[in-house]
C-alpha cells in the first residue's frame, strides 16, 4: 500500500480525498492553504499523523493533519520516479563477463520522491553508474538470483550465488562480477570460494559505501575496477574489489577468504586482514597484481554448494556462561567457531566459569569445535601457555591465521560434507582458497 | 545615461545566506575557520546523476563534462569523516534550528509541522557528496520593506559549501572547514518595481533582522547574497556569493546593463544573417607563432581550432556594460573548461603580432570582412568541448539571451559560470529522519524573542545616542558584538556603537581587517579603554595593532605605557616619601609593602626586576642617611 507509513487517519483522509502518491493536493487549516504533492512517508521517524507534501520549489514538509483541516486532491497523477538507464553498446575484441546482481547499496537506489531505498531491476540501471564499462569489458549476461540486502543473507544465498557464478563462468565468459551489500560481502565471498572448487577464472564481489543517487558514490568506480578484475585479470580465485583509500584513485583486490569490513562507513572499509592485498587496480584499466594467486585456465569450474546450518559462530568473553554452549549442543549444533582471545584462550579452571567442561560434553557429543581469534591479526597458538593446552587438550580445532568469519563459513560448508570428526579437522587445516596459510607475513598488520 | 530600472522592466530576487554562531549542522566540529595547515588532502572525482525525473540535471551534465578531479583539503577539530562524505551526517544541529526557528518568528513565517532535510545535487565539487543538504523551515513570511510589507516566502536551514582554497595541477582544492557550517537563507519573492537602491535596502534590512538573534557569525564571508535579476526581455540571472551588501545596487544595475545590451545586440543581428559554422583546425595558421598561449599549447601537442562567425565583425568588442565586451562573454564559456580563452579579430592584432596569420587564414576561409574570426588553442579533448560551448553561446546571440549562473567579480560586473540548473533536483535525505516540531518549542523561542530592529534604535535613542549613529549600529554587522560588549563591560554605548561602526569603518578602508577580532578580544578591549589604561587618541593604532594579531593586547598596552628608569626612580622617591613612617618605623623589613605600593603604579610598564633594584638602592641610601 502506497500510504501505508501513515496513521490510520491520515490514510483515511488521503483516501477519502481519492488523493494518490504524486497527486497534487491542497491541504487548507486556519485559513492559510499549503499546497504540493503529496508523497508517501519514510518508513523511519517523524510523525506518522503528519502528512508530506513537496513544494513547488522542491522541498519536502510535513503538515500535521486533524480533523479541523480540509484536504483536497487538485490534480492528479505526476509519475514519479523513474530511474535512469543505459543501454551496453558490446564492442567486438573485449572481454566478456557476466554479472550477478544480489543487492546492496549497489544494486538500490533513493527513491528521489520519497526518500525509500528501490532495488535497480533492470541492468540498465545499473550501468548507468559506470557507462565507462563499454569500453573495458563486453557484459555478456546480467543474472539476478534474488535481491536482497547483505545482512539478510543466509548459507541458502550463498549457495544460491555460487551455483549463479558457475553457471555464468561455464557459459563461457573471463569472469563474473557479483554485486553485493557490503556489510556480509566478506562472509559471501568466502563462502563462494569454498563452494566453487576447480576454480578457473576470476569471481569479483563489489558493492558500495555510499548510496548511488549521489555524485560522489563510490558504486561506479568500484563497479568499474570489479570488472577490469573479472574480465582482464590472471586472478582465478574469487576477490573483493573496493576503494584502496578515501580517495576516487584506486581500488585493492582482497582474497575472498581474507578480507573483512573493518570500518561502518569508510570507502576504504574492507581490509585484507593477516596478508597483503593481491594486488590494485585504477579504473582506467590498469592493474597491478603482487600477490600469490591461482592461474587461470579453461577448465570447468565444479559446484561444491553445500553448507551445514547449525553451526554457529560465537564470541567469547571475559565472564561469558557456558551455558550457552549447552544450550547450543542441546538445540542440536553440529558446530560452533569460537572467537577465542589473543593466542587461543576461553576460561578455564581457575575461573568460576569454567567452560572446558562444557565444551568436552559438546565434543563428545560429536560437536566440532574450531577457534579462531578474536583480535582478527596473528594466528592462534595452543602451546604458549597452559590454558590454551588445555582448550587444544579436548580437541578444539585451533585455525591458525583463519579470519572467524572465514573459519565460521568453512566450518559449516565443511561438516556440509558430512565428514567424521577426523576428516572434519583434516578440512578444516588444508587450504582451499587462500584462507589459511603457515606463513605470518610481517608486513601485513593495520594496513 | 541613468538607468531607469521602470522602463527596463528589471525583476529581483534575493537571498541572503547568513552563517549561524554554533557548530556545524550535522556533526560536532568548530565552525571556527581557524586552522591554517590542513591535516590531510583527499583527491575525488563526481559523476552526473539522474535528476529527480530521471534525466541527468542540465547543471549536472555540465560540470560532470569537465572531467573534473577536486581535491579536499581536511583539518584537524574542524573536519571528520562527515565532511569526507565517509559517514552518515549525525542529527541535526539542534542550536541552529533554534536558531533558525527565531529567525522564522522575526519575518512572522509559518514552520512547518515535521521538517524534512533534502538533498539538494550540486556537482561543482563545493560539497564532497554531490549534493548540499538544506530544510525549509519557515514559509509565507514578511518583513517592512522600502514600500511597505513585502513577502518572504521561504527560510531555509542548510549547510555551507567548502570554499575554493586555490588550483593544484588543474584541479580545484576546496577547503572542508567550511562545509557543514550552519547557514540560514531567507528569500524574497520577486520583487518587481523596486529600484536597484531599493533592493539593496531590501537586503539590508533583512541582514539586520538576521542578525538581531545576535548568534550569528560575523566577518567576512560570513553572509553573502545570491541575486536572480532579468529585465524585459532578457533572461534570469542568478548572480550567486556576492559579499559586498553595500554594492549590490550596482552589481545589480551592471547585470540589468548588460541584458539590456544583449537585447539590443539580438535586434542588431536580426538585421544582419549571422551563422556559426562547426570549429575547424588551423593549427598549421600559426606554426611560425613563437611565443605566448597558442605557441605554448602547440608545443605540448595541442591544437589551434577556428570558428567562423559570419556576420559578427564589431559584435565582440561590443561593450555590454562597464568593462565587459561580448568577446568576454564567450571566453567565459571557454573558461569554464580550464581554457585561458580566446583570440578574436575585434582585437588588435597588430599588437599581438598575429594581424598576418589571420589574414592569411580569412583568405583560407573565404571570410568577408563583415565576418569575425575567433581561434582557441589547447589539448584537443577539452578545446573541442569548449569550443563547442562557445559555438552554443554564438549562436544564441541572435536568438535571445541564456539563463546562467554568474559569480560576481570585485568590480560589480559578473562572470559566466554555469547554466542555471533546473528546478528538479531535490530529493530527500534518507539519513536524518524527519523532525516534528512542537508548539512548545515555538512558544518557548516566541517568549524570549530579541526586539525588532526598530524597538532597539528606540531605545539606543533613549538611552542618549544620537539618532544618526542609533540607526548605523542597528543596521550595522556588528550589533551581536555591540551587545554582548553592552552586556559585558560597563562603558558608554555611544563610545562603543562609535566605534563599532565608525572606527571600524575608517580601519577598514586602510586595509586593516578588524573584521578578524574575536568578540573576546573586542571585549577586552573595552575593559582596558573604560579601566583608562587606553586613551581616546590609541584607540584606532590598537585596533589595528590588534588585529595583526601577533601579540595579545595586555603587551601592546604594556609597551605603549612604558616607562623609563628617570620616571621609575621619581615614583619610587614619591613612594618612599609617602611612606616614611613605615620606613622609619620597620626598616628593612618595610621593603615587601613598599615593593607593593609602588608595583601598583608601575605593573606592566616596566621590568620588575629592575624595580626591585631601584627601590633597593634609594631605601638603603635612605636608611644610610638616616643611621648616620
Amino acid at each position: 500500500m502506497e500510504f501505508e507509513n501513515y496513521s490510520p487517519r491520515v490514510r483515511a483522509a488521503l483516501r477519502d480525498a481519492g488523493a494518490r502518491p504524486g497527486d497534487m493536493v491542497e491541504l487548507i487549516r486556519d485559513g492559510s492553504t499549503h499546497r504540493g504533492i503529496v508523497l508517501p512517508r519514510p518508513l523511519i521517524g517523524g510523525d506518522p499523523g503528519s502528512i508530506v507534501i513537496k513544494l513547488d520549489n522542491g522541498y519536502n514538509i510535513g503538515v500535521k493533519w486533524s480533523a479541523q483541516m480540509k484536504l483536497k486532491r487538485i490534480s492528479g497523477g505526476r509519475a514519479l520516479e523513474v530511474f535512469p538507464s543505459v543501454s551496453l553498446q558490446p564492442k567486438p575484441g573485449l572481454p566478456e563477463i557476466s554479472l550477478v546482481s544480489t543487492g546492496g547499496t549497489i544494486g538500490s537506489r533513493v527513491d528521489y520522491e520519497t526518500g525509500g531505498v528501490k532495488w535497480l531491476m533492470e541492468p540498465g540501471q545499473v550501468f548507468f553508474m559506470a557507462p565507462e564499462l563499454q569500453e573495458l569489458v563486453s557484459v555478456r549476461h546480467v543474472a539476478v538470483p534474488f535481491l536482497v540486502g547483505s545482512e539478510n543473507m543466509s548459507a541458502f544465498h550463498w549457495k544460491e550465488v555460487a551455483r549463479s557464478v558457475a553457471k555464468e563462468l561455464n557459459s563461457g565468459v573471463s569472469g563474473a562480477v557479483v554485486t553485493h551489500g557490503t556489510d556480509t560481502m566478506h562472509y559471501s565471498s568466502s563462502a563462494v570460494s569454498f563452494m566453487l572448487r576447480n576454480l578457473s577464472k576470476p569471481v569479483v564481489f563489489t558493492g558500495a559505501q555510499r548510496s548511488t543517487d549521489r555524485g560522489s558514490s563510490d558504486a561506479s568506480m568500484n563497479l568499474l575496477c570489479a570488472a577490469i578484475v573479472a574480465g582482464r585479470s590472471p586472478i582465478a580465485e574469487v576477490c573483493l574489489v573496493m576503494h584502496g583509500s578515501m580517495e576516487d584513485t584506486h581500488c585493492l583486490i582482497h582474497r575472498g577468504t581474507r578480507v573483512r569490513k573493518m570500518h561502518t562507513s569508510r570507502r576504504d572499509a574492507f581490509r585484507s586482514i593477516n596478508e597483503l592485498p593481491i594486488g590494485r587496480v585504477w579504473p582506467d584499466g590498469r592493474m597491478q597484481i603482487d600477490g600469490r594467486h591461482a592461474e587461470r585456465s579453461d577448465s570447468e569450474v565444479q559446484l561444491d554448494a553445500v553448507f551445514e546450518e547449525k553451526v554457529a559462530l560465537l564470541k567469547f568473553y571475559p565472564g561469558m556462561e557456558p551455558e550457552i554452549i549447552d544450550f547450543l549442543v542441546d538445540r542440536g549444533f553440529k558446530g560452533i567457531l569460537i572467537e577465542v582471545t589473543a593466542l587461543g584462550h576461553v576460561a578455564t579452571d581457575e575461573s568460576q566459569r569454567n567452560l572446558l567442561p562444557h565444551l568436552s560434553r559438546a565434543i563428545e557429543e560429536g560437536v566440532v569445535l574450531a577457534a579462531a581469534p578474536q583480535t582478527l591479526y596473528g594466528r592462534t597458538d595452543p602451546w604458549v601457555y597452559s590454558e590454551g593446552r588445555k582448550v587444544q587438550d579436548i580437541g578444539v580445532i585451533y585455525c591458525g591465521d583463519m579470519l572467524p568469519e572465514t573459519a565460521y563459513v568453512k566450518l559449516g560448508w565443511v561438516l556440509g560434507h558430512d565428514p567424521g570428526p577426523e576428516e572434519a579437522r583434516k578440512m578444516m587445516l588444508s587450504n582451499y582458497a587462500g584462507e589459511i596459510s603457515a606463513v605470518s607475513d610481517p608486513r601485513a598488520f593495520l594496513t | 545615461m541613468t538607468f531607469d530600472h521602470r522602463s527596463a522592466g528589471l525583476k529581483c530576487g534575493i537571498e541572503i545566506h547568513q552563517r549561524l554562531d554554533t557548530h556545524k549542522l550535522f556533526c560536532g566540529c568548530s565552525s571556527a575557520l581557524e586552522e591554517e595547515v590542513p591535516a590531510m588532502e583527499v583527491k575525488r572525482k563526481l559523476r552526473a546523476v539522474a535528476g529527480e525525473l530521471g534525466e541527468v540535471d542540465r547543471a549536472a551534465l555540465h560540470e560532470y563534462l569537465r572531467d573534473r578531479v577536486f581535491l579536499y583539503n581536511a583539518y584537524h577539530g574542524e573536519t571528520c569523516l562527515v565532511e569526507l562524505d565517509e559517514e552518515p551526517p549525525s542529527p541535526l544541529n539542534e542550536e541552529a534550528l533554534d536558531i533558525g526557528l527565531e529567525i522564522c518568528l522575526l519575518f512572522s513565517a509559518w514552520t512547518p509541522d515535521e521538517i524534512h532535510v533534502m538533498r539538494k545535487t550540486v556537482v561543482d565539487g563545493s560539497n564532497t557528496g554531490g549534493f548540499q543538504r538544506t530544510c525549509v523551515i519557515g514559509l509565507d513570511g514578511e518583513m517592512e520593506g522600502p514600500r511597505g510589507r513585502l513577502s518572504v516566502p521561504a527560510i531555509c536551514l542548510e549547510e555551507e559549501a567548502a570554499g575554493i582554497g586555490g588550483q593544484k595541477d588543474g584541479s580545484v582544492v576546496y577547503k572542508l572547514d567550511r562545509l557543514g557550517i550552519p547557514l540560514v537563507e531567507v528569500a524574497t519573492g520577486l520583487l518587481e518595481g523596486y529600484s536597484p537602491q531599493e533592493v539593496q535596502e531590501i537586503a539590508h534590512r533583512i541582514g539586520m533582522i538576521v542578525r538581531m538573534t545576535g548568534k550569528v557569525l560575523r566577518g567576512i564571508g560570513t553572509i553573502r547574497q545570491d541575486v536572480n535579476v532579468s529585465v524585459r526581455g532578457g533572461a534570469r540571472v542568478e548572480i550567486k556569493g556576492f559579499q559586498e551588501i553595500g554594492r549590490l545596487a550596482e552589481l545589480i544595475e551592471k547585470e540589468a546593463q548588460r541584458q539590456i545590451s544583449l537585447v539590443r545586440m539580438k535586434d542588431e543581428f536580426a538585421k544582419r544573417s549571422p551563422k556559426v559554422a562547426d570549429p575547424v583546425d588551423v593549427t598549421s595558421f600559426f606554426a611560425d607563432v613563437m611565443k605566448g598561449p597558442i605557441h605554448s599549447a602547440v608545443k605540448k601537442g595541442g591544437v589551434v581550432l577556428c570558428l567562423e562567425l559570419a556576420a559578427f565583425a564589431g559584435m565582440l568588442r561590443c561593450e555590454l556594460c562597464p568593462g565587459r565586451t561580448f568577446g568576454r562573454e564567450l571566453a567565459d564559456h571557454a573558461r569554464a573548461y580550464g581554457l585561458g580563452g580566446i583570440i578574436h579579430t575585434d582585437e588588435d592584432l597588430e599588437a599581438m603580432g598575429l594581424a598576418g596569420n589571420f589574414a592569411r587564414l580569412r583568405a583560407h576561409l573565404g571570410a568577408g570582412k563583415d565576418d569575425a574570426l575567433l581561434i582557441m588553442a589547447g589539448e584537443r579533448g577539452v578545446l573541442e568541448r569548449a569550443m563547442k560551448a562557445v559555438k552554443e553561446r554564438a549562436d544564441l546571440a541572435s536568438r535571445g539571451l541564456p539563463e546562467e549562473t554568474r559569480e560576481p567579480n570585485p568590480d560589480c560586473t559578473t562572470n559566466y559560470k554555469r547554466p542555471l540548473p533546473g528546478s528538479s533536483r531535490m530529493y530527500p535525505e534518507t539519513d536524518i529522519p524527519p523532525i516534528p516540531i512542537s508548539k512548545e518549542r515555538l512558544e518557548r523561542l516566541r517568549a524570549k524573542l530579541p526586539e525588532k530592529p526598530e524597538k532597539k534604535r528606540a531605545r539606543l535613542v533613549e538611552a542618549g545616542m544620537s539618532e544618526d549613529l542609533a540607526d548605523q549600529m542597528v543596521r550595522d554587522a556588528n550589533l551581536p558584538l555591540f551587545e554582548s560588549v553592552m552586556s559585558k563591560v560597563k562603558v558608554d554605548a555611544t563610545l562603543v556603537a562609535n566605534m563599532l561602526v565608525n572606527s571600524f569603518r575608517s580601519l577598514r578602508r586602510t586595509g586593516v581587517d578588524v573584521d578578524s577580532l574575536t568578540e573576546d578580544q573586542v571585549v577586552q578591549f573595552f575593559e582596558q579603554l573604560s579601566a583608562g589604561t587606553i586613551v581616546k587618541q590609541e584607540i584606532e593604532s590598537v585596533l589595528a595593532e590588534m588585529a595583526q594579531g601577533k601579540r595579545p593586547l595586555k603587551e601592546i598596552v604594556a609597551e605603549r605605557h612604558r616607562i623609563t628608569e628617570d620616571d621609575l626612580r621619581r615614583i619610587v622617591e614619591a613612594v618612599l616619601a609617602e611612606k616614611s613612617q613605615l620606613l622609619a618605623e620597620r626598616g628593612e623589613r618595610s621593603f615587601a609593602p613598599i615593593m607593593g605600593e609602588v608595583m601598583k603604579q608601575v605593573r606592566g610598564k616596566i621590568d620588575g626586576a629592575l624595580v626591585g633594584m631601584v627601590l633597593k638602592q634609594l631605601m638603603d641610601a635612605k636608611l644610610r642617611a638616616k643611621r648616620s
